[in-house]
């Protein structure tokens, strides 16, 4: 009878024990700190722009000083790095949870890309991140989750005394709205899903562009 | 009168009885080595299993299909070889760049491939760099269709999406990287190009992994496009492969099965006569001598008729797969051409193996000790095949399939950092199963220079 219980009790011990292992054992916050440390950005005027809305880049002096930058125009370049694959707006929607990033750098540049949203304290709570050193090839892929709602995405390039950050927010919409969207589509209009989804070109552009480009020595 | 009648009784008894005993002693049971034999074994065999018409076969068969879906979470993919819609996508497309090459227009040239991505598309990597007269034999169109166009290893289709658009098929110039396009109106090819359509959006899926475009993303690292896997958990492959001589028992030929193998590339199989010696078994007849050694190798060899034939490159390439099917123990899908040679009259097509949809690099050595180039060699003459080579073994999984976890961007950076080529540039990178001594696994491989390099996953 003893036994019994001893024996429940000892597994409920050892239960309770495995699930605050598996609650506080997640390295979040020590792996947020790695990110911001490496790229010298500080949290809490981060969390500041975020929270107003003032997407953008942003240059990370020697010192730790973080400044609103605009001299680089093109919202995919960095100058020591390049996305092929980004995003082509500071604010995004979009209906994806996993977006994936491809570009290329120079050697031994530091990419990072860490997804976050503040807290009502005020706090940076980040949901995902990865941090690439870039080799030889110069070749560069990573891909990252985001939540459904609101997502504040920064990423960050680091070489030498060069620091660069771009903060982007990115709304991801539930699948079910561009069913619901799709649908609806259908009722009024002729339904159209063979356009790529980020596309910044109006569908059937490419066709019209082929119609109206100069046809070259060949036809002549 | 009564007499007379008795004997035309037993007369026509005695005949009944002889016609009978005739029948018996020739056809008593079919499958006996009677006179009719090969006759009816012949008829029986056409009756029974009907073959149907020869399917035309393409050399632009690529080795990788991929999808171009620019969506946030994949912007390509690729239909896999072992994807049972493989073979539909394919036939489709091969029509499509037909119709499209015959009765389409010329739409122009640009310089780059950023107008590719403005819609979804097939892209086909061919599996070898095919000039323009080569496209213009397979798809049975004039050469100057082609224009100024080098060769070709990067090819696609651009659906139509309204049925005021055109179905656009292109061809990317492996030595320009220029971008030739053609055209038809869509109603020409509504149905076909509706499948590809449905087809293309259903690879949104996750069961379809993303793949990393080098053309999509300018990466001059790469010449032409290279499809490489993004890690995910959705690619699924055998890391070891195991390979088994056939026929061969403890260093002894297994005849009985040899035999039954070999017949298939005889017109009449009970004809032949058997040579067999400690080394190699020949058979022979007066038409065609077929030689299998005990290091397992395979040749076919006919005596060339005085007929002269000349055939195309396309048409000879069709003899050549016309004449595999006669080789029971290959597949569609163990195979894939990779190359082929003008020998004056003499056409040779040389193929890999694959498995699983993934090349499979042969020991270098093995091939040249049997003075071979490629592990299946086909030579058509006078229309037709004279010798039909090939390194013969049976492929097996070793494990289940578990999932890919390599990074492609790991195993270039050390690639490029190790031999120093920062400026330079790849010919090719993909994932296949090579061969070393009597092991066969996964792994990265690379082509540069000219030359093939395999780094371990």
């Amino acid at each position: 009878m003893y036994l019994k219980k001893t024996v429940f009790l000892v597994t409920l011990i050892l239960m309770a024990l495995c699930f605050s292992l598996s609650a506080y054992a997640t390295p979040d916050d020590e792996s947020k700190d790695t990110f911001f440390d490496t790229f010298q950005i500080n949290q809490k005027e981060l969390a500041e722009r975020a929270t107003k809305g003032s997407l953008g880049l942003y240059s990370v002096s020697k010192e730790g000083v973080n400044k609103r930058t605009d001299d680089i125009e093109d919202i995919n370049n960095y100058k020591v790095f390049n996305l092929s694959k980004g995003y082509g707006k500071l604010s995004v929607i979009t209906f994806s949870n996993t977006k994936i990033l491809s570009g290329k750098g120079e050697e031994q540049t530091t990419v990072g890309i860490n997804v976050f949203n503040v807290s009502k304290m005020g706090d940076i709570v980040s949901t995902d991140q990865s941090i690439q050193r870039i080799g030889a090839s110069g070749v560069y892929n990573s891909s990252i989750k985001l939540d459904t709602g609101d997502n504040s995405v920064v990423i960050a390039v680091k070489k030498d005394n060069l620091t660069l950050y771009r903060l982007f927010k990115v709304n991801v919409k539930e699948e079910k709205t561009r069913d619901y969207l799709e649908n609806l589509q259908i009722n009024l209009i002729q339904p159209d899903k063979s356009a790529p989804a980020e596309s910044n070109t109006t569908q059937g552009s490419f066709i019209k562009q082929v119609m109206g480009s100069t046809v070259d020595s060949l036809t002549k | 009168m009564k007499k007379s009648l008795t004997k035309s009784f037993i007369l026509v008894l005695l005949i009944v009885a002889s016609i009978y005993q005739i029948i018996t002693l020739w056809f008593d049971d079919v499958s006996d080595r009677n006179f009719f034999y090969s006759f009816l074994d012949r008829v029986n065999e056409i009756i029974s299993e009907p073959k149907g018409e020869f399917d035309k076969e393409y050399m632009t068969s690529p080795r990788m299909l991929g999808v171009f879906i620019g969506i946030s979470d994949k912007d390509f993919t690729i239909i896999e070889k072992k994807n049972i819609d493989y073979d539909k996508i394919l036939g489709e497309s091969m029509t499509v760049f037909n119709k499209v090459l015959s009765n389409g227009q010329f739409e122009g040239v640009y310089d780059d491939a950023s107008a590719l991505w403005q819609s979804r598309g097939l892209i086909f990597s061919l599996s070898l760099i095919m000039s323009k007269e080569a496209l213009a034999s397979d798809f049975n169109v004039n050469v100057s269709t082609f224009g100024e166009l080098s060769s070709v290893q990067t090819m696609g289709i651009i659906p139509a999406k309204e049925k005021a658009d055109k179905i656009k098929v292109y061809f990317i110039d492996e030595q320009t990287n220029q971008v030739y396009i053609y055209g038809l109106d869509e109603k020409e090819l509504k149905e076909r190009n509706n499948n590809i359509n449905s087809y293309i959006n259903t690879t949104e899926s996750k069961t379809y992994p993303p793949y990393y475009s080098s053309l999509k993303n300018v990466d001059e690292l790469f010449k032409g496009n290279i499809l490489l896997p993004l890690p995910t958990s959705n690619i699924r492959y055998n890391n070891k492969i195991k390979l088994t001589t056939p026929f061969v028992i403890n260093e002894n030929f297994g005849t009985e099965d040899l035999e039954i193998f070999v017949n298939g590339f005889f017109d009449n199989p009970n004809v032949k006569w058997t040579i067999q010696n400690s080394s190699d078994m020949k058979y022979g007849d007066d038409h065609a001598l077929v030689k299998y050694n005990n290091k397992a190798i395979f040749e076919y060899s006919s005596i060339i008729s005085n007929n002269k034939v000349s055939l195309g490159l396309s048409e000879a390439f069709n003899v050549a797969e016309e004449f595999i099917v006669k080789d029971v123990l290959l597949v569609k899908g163990d195979y894939q051409l990779s190359s082929y040679e003008k020998q004056g009259e003499k056409t040779i097509f040389y193929y890999e193996y694959e498995f699983d949809g993934l090349p499979l690099l042969m020991d270098k050595q093995l091939l040249v000790s049997n003075n071979m180039k490629y592990p299946i060699e086909i030579t058509i003459e006078s229309g037709k095949v004279v010798k039909y080579k090939r390194l013969l073994f049976y492929m097996n999984g070793v494990d289940r399939e578990e999932a890919f976890s390599s990074e492609f961007v790991e195993a270039l950076n050390s690639f490029v950092d190790k031999n120093d080529i920062r400026k330079e540039q790849l010919d090719d990178m993909y994932l296949g199963y090579v061969m070393n001594d009597n092991n066969v696994k996964l792994m990265w491989i690379i082509k540069y220079n000219g030359k093939v390099y395999s780094l371990e996953l």
